[in-house]
């Protein structure tokens, strides 16, 4: 059977089993006795397990299967979880990732995992060495079985050892994350119609799902070939409640028994039994019987198809609206109104789609900070807040790495070992926080550590000795200003170098990344208290707000984001200092540029005709805290573009950051203020010097 | 004898610059396309004449002659850009005229030879025969899109 069109569902949902793995075994560190949390890890690796070998993926089944035994173990407490445990099952899960990488990539899990495997089966093995120890464990669960059967004495057959059929067809309804229940249903001994009450019960369950089989079988039943005892095995949406109150609703019955199937191996079954879920029918524990949000999976070319059709529709809406302004017909305009407030709604729908929780890239930070802190000997407490925070894709994929260098940053060089904290009278386990939230349009994320802070003097000397600003320049900076020295590339304060945050490089790569995703990061810090890292990220990067501009006859966009302020030339007063136009504004010099002489216009024109100056406009742009004043000669309005890469060949051109397709057809690049205020920054520093 | 012509055959598009001929692999072109508003792009080459709106696409536009060290392209009715694909990598090549597809028989290819100087000789893969005496002049598109050299000429000028 071609399995090749699952294999993208496949590798999705062991993705999100691996990741679940992840989770949970972080959790489980923490909280080494809790039954439910080790039920969900063993039915993840079982799921995992059956799925890989569905697909044909012998060695990731294989590896899965070795994990799963450690984890059955643990269920039956004959092992104890241990931070060398979890170690191991972390090597497992990291082989089982690059399992699913190389699949994805050449098709095959071949990988060498020998080491990990020897790890995991000694791991298990200490089951059977200490098997005495095991004993009372294994004597009170079965304790649990004796009180369950207690319970529905005439269980006979509590267990129900399914048929392959059966468990084929329960598997497929697992997969489609539907509920599978073991219903068993004992009827009052008085009960004279039996067999017409087994169809009621019968076929009250196929109202809210699908009866799989049943025991005795349904010829049995209708011959009344049974004692009081029914076991309806069925696929269902709803909670293990539902379908208990449904059959109560029936009459002459005395007890209803509903348990959850997960695992269908029969081996497993009966283990299932042993430890009658009563809290599950009692409380609304498990995660599985939450109501969630019906969806579905989606090919992401698909939706990058859909956002491509959209741009260029919005292309054309801008072409109509340019068309429209030409002809004065009251209802082309209203049309024209209507379309856009339609395609508005349209292109919230359609980002919306692109977004995703920045949950997928912090999921993978308490793993990294937990083997950073042990190799560091550092303790730390990783709290993460807002991981539900939506961001484009195109985002929330390049933001992985900078994340990563911050937060090893922040592991490496802010938070002090336990005995220093201890001697500075701070708490020996160091607060790393990593947080998410929305801010206008803009999503801020904020790494906060409480270890020594940023060293001011130490900043400032290394960035003198490595010839990033000069002493004199250095005197007049913020404290602001000296900390985001830090990013210049070739800065390292590090008294010794080590691998964890890198050699200089880093800092510097992470900012140049936040900037091409047109995002801008700031440091705070106080001494002894502890550094912040902010990294302010718009929401999306394909459809934005821009002001239009004009110098000459070229047409620019300057992303709305970056605006201030606009303001119209005459208006303002403009200061010469060191030959350099300056204006004040809001307290604060601002070097002005001219566009005209930033993008190569001839400016000779405009001081032939000085009356071209009073009608051109100011707008005052802001990139981190940098602001500077651009001079050009018209400011057309602000309007919806698309923004499009420039490409590869470009990419060496500075001073843009994408371009977009006007209502006329023409391209028009957008200016990246970055590149602007950069620019101001270094030749304001060579002055000062 | 079709299927052997099909072997040893290659396709080029042609185009007229001076008084060469030169030719563009029919497998690495897209499409070509007459001369519409072409975007300015400051601080970029001399040679890059700026972008332009392919149907959604924004495609640079470089004048061969200009990269050629050969002087400026006059824009004309005839003028055309072809746009070739290279790595990933999309560019409209603006060109005096561009008329022809030929299929050319791959034996009478032969290496550059030694005669041909100036700064073009290190863009053309190759030259063929055709016609009595006429030479095709093969690109190397590689070559022509690499800005290895033009990039190292921008850090010097920075």
């Amino acid at each position: 059977m071609d399995m090749s069109q699952y294999l993208g569902v496949f590798l999705d949902e062991a993705r999100e089993h691996l990741q679940n793995l992840n989770d949970k075994l972080m959790t489980l560190e923490q909280n080494t006795n809790d039954p439910d949390l080790i039920n969900s890890i063993f039915r993840s690796a079982h799921t995992l397990k059956g799925s890989s070998g569905q697909m044909g993926f012998q060695n990731m089944m294989e590896l899965t299967h070795i994990m799963e035994n450690v984890f059955d173990a643990l269920r039956h407490q004959n092992i104890t979880v241990s931070s060398q445990m979890i170690d191991v099952l972390f090597e497992g899960l990291d082989h089982l990732e690059a399992m699913a990488d190389s699949i994805e990539q050449d098709g095959t899990d071949a990988r060498d995992v020998t080491a990990t495997v020897n790890k995991l089966q000694s791991i298990t093995k200490g089951e059977n060495s200490a098997d005495s120890d095991a004993h009372p464990a294994e004597s009170a669960s079965s304790g649990a079985k004796l009180e369950s059967s207690n319970q529905s004495s005439k269980l006979q057959s509590g267990v129900m050892i399914l048929s392959d059929y059966e468990k084929d067809i329960a598997s497929q309804a697992i997969s489609q994350n539907l509920h599978v229940f073991e219903t068993v249903v004992t009827l009052n001994k008085d009960c004279v119609l039996k067999a017409a009450r087994a169809l009621m019960i019968s076929n009250a369950l196929e109202e809210i799902g699908a009866v799989i089989g049943t025991r005795p079988s349904t010829e049995e039943i209708e011959k009344e070939a049974f004692e009081h005892q029914l076991i309806f095995l069925i696929a269902t949406e709803t909670s293990d409640q539902e379908v208990q109150t449904k059959v109560n609703g029936i009459s002459e019955i005395e007890q209803v028994a509903v348990t959850p199937i997960t695992n269908l191996s029969n081996s497993e079954v009966p283990e299932q039994k042993k430890e009658p879920d009563k809290k599950s029918s009692d409380k609304k524990t498990p995660a599985a019987h939450q109501a969630v949000a019906k969806t579905i999976r989606v090919n992401l070319d698909r939706i990058d198809h859909l956002l491509n059709l959209f741009e260029e529709m919005i292309i054309d809406r801008s072409r109509l609206e340019k068309i429209a302004s030409t002809i004065e017909n009251p209802e082309l305009k209203d049309t024209i109104g209507t379309i856009k407030r339609v395609t508005n709604q349209l292109q919230e729908t359609i980002l919306n789609l692109r977004m995703e929780p920045i949950e997928q890239v912090f999921n993978r930070f308490p793993r990294m900070v937990r083997s950073l802190s042990k190799e560091l000997n550092k303790k730390v407490n990783f709290v993460i807040s807002g991981a539900e925070t939506e961001l484009d894709r195109t985002v929330i994929e390049e933001m992985g790495d900078p994340l990563m260098h911050m937060i090893r940053n922040s592991m490496d060089h802010g938070i002090e070992t336990p005995e220093v904290r201890s001697a500075n009278g701070k708490n020996p386990e160091g607060k790393l926080s990593l947080s998410a939230y929305y801010s206008g349009n803009h999503v801020f994320v904020e790494i906060k550590d409480d270890g020594a802070g940023i060293n001011r003097e130490k900043v400032l000397s290394k960035a003198i000795e490595k010839n990033i600003v000069t002493a004199e320049a250095a005197n007049q900076l913020t404290d602001k200003e000296i900390y985001h020295l830090l990013f210049e590339s070739g800065f390292s304060t590090a008294d010794k170098i080590s691998d964890i945050s890198g050699r200089g490089v880093g800092l510097d790569v992470v900012e140049s990344k936040i900037h091409s995703l047109s995002g801008t990061v700031e440091v705070d810090s106080a001494p002894g208290q502890g550094t912040k890292f902010i990294v302010k990220l718009p929401l999306t990067l394909s459809i934005i707000n821009a002001l239009l501009v004009q110098c000459q006859e070229e047409i620019y966009a300057i992303p709305i984001t970056s605006i201030i302020e606009t303001a119209l030339r005459r208006h303002i007063d403009v200061m010469m200092i060191h030959e350099r136009e300056v204006m004040q504004f809001r307290n604060q010099v601002v070097p002005i540029v001219h566009l005209r002489e930033f993008l190569d216009i001839g400016i000779g024109l405009e001081d032939e005709n000085n009356d071209s100056h009073k009608g051109s406009s100011v707008v005052i742009v802001r990139h981190g805290d940098k602001v500077v004043a651009l001079v050009a000669d018209k400011l057309l309005g602000y309007q919806d573009i698309v923004v499009k890469p420039l490409g590869n060949y470009l990419k060496h051109v500075p001073g843009f950051s994408g371009a977009t397709i006007l209502g006329d057809g023409k391209v028009a690049l957008i200016i990246d203020c970055q590149a602007i205020t950069a620019n101001q920054q270094k030749q304001f520093l060579r002055e000062k010097a | 004898m079709m299927a052997n012509q099909e072997e040893s055959s290659l396709k080029v598009i042609l185009f007229q610059m001076n008084t060469e001929t030169y030719g563009v692999p029919v497998e690495q072109v897209l499409s070509i396309e007459k001369v519409d508003a072409i975007t300015r792009v400051p601080h970029a080459a001399e040679f890059v004449k700026g972008v332009m709106n392919l149907r959604g696409l924004i495609v640079p536009i470089i004048d061969v002659r200009e990269r050629f060290n050969m002087g400026k392209t006059e824009l004309t009715k005839e003028s055309r850009i072809i746009v070739v694909a290279v790595d990933e990598m999309k560019v409209g090549l603006l060109v005096d005229t561009s008329k022809e597809v030929l299929d050319i028989d791959t034996n009478k290819v032969e290496k550059t030879p030694d005669i041909i100087g100036g700064t073009s000789a290190k863009y053309i893969n190759s030259v063929a025969k055709i016609g009595d005496n006429e030479l095709l002049l093969l690109l190397n598109l590689d070559r022509v899109l690499n800005q290895d050299d033009v990039a190292d000429l921008q850090k010097i000028e920075a």
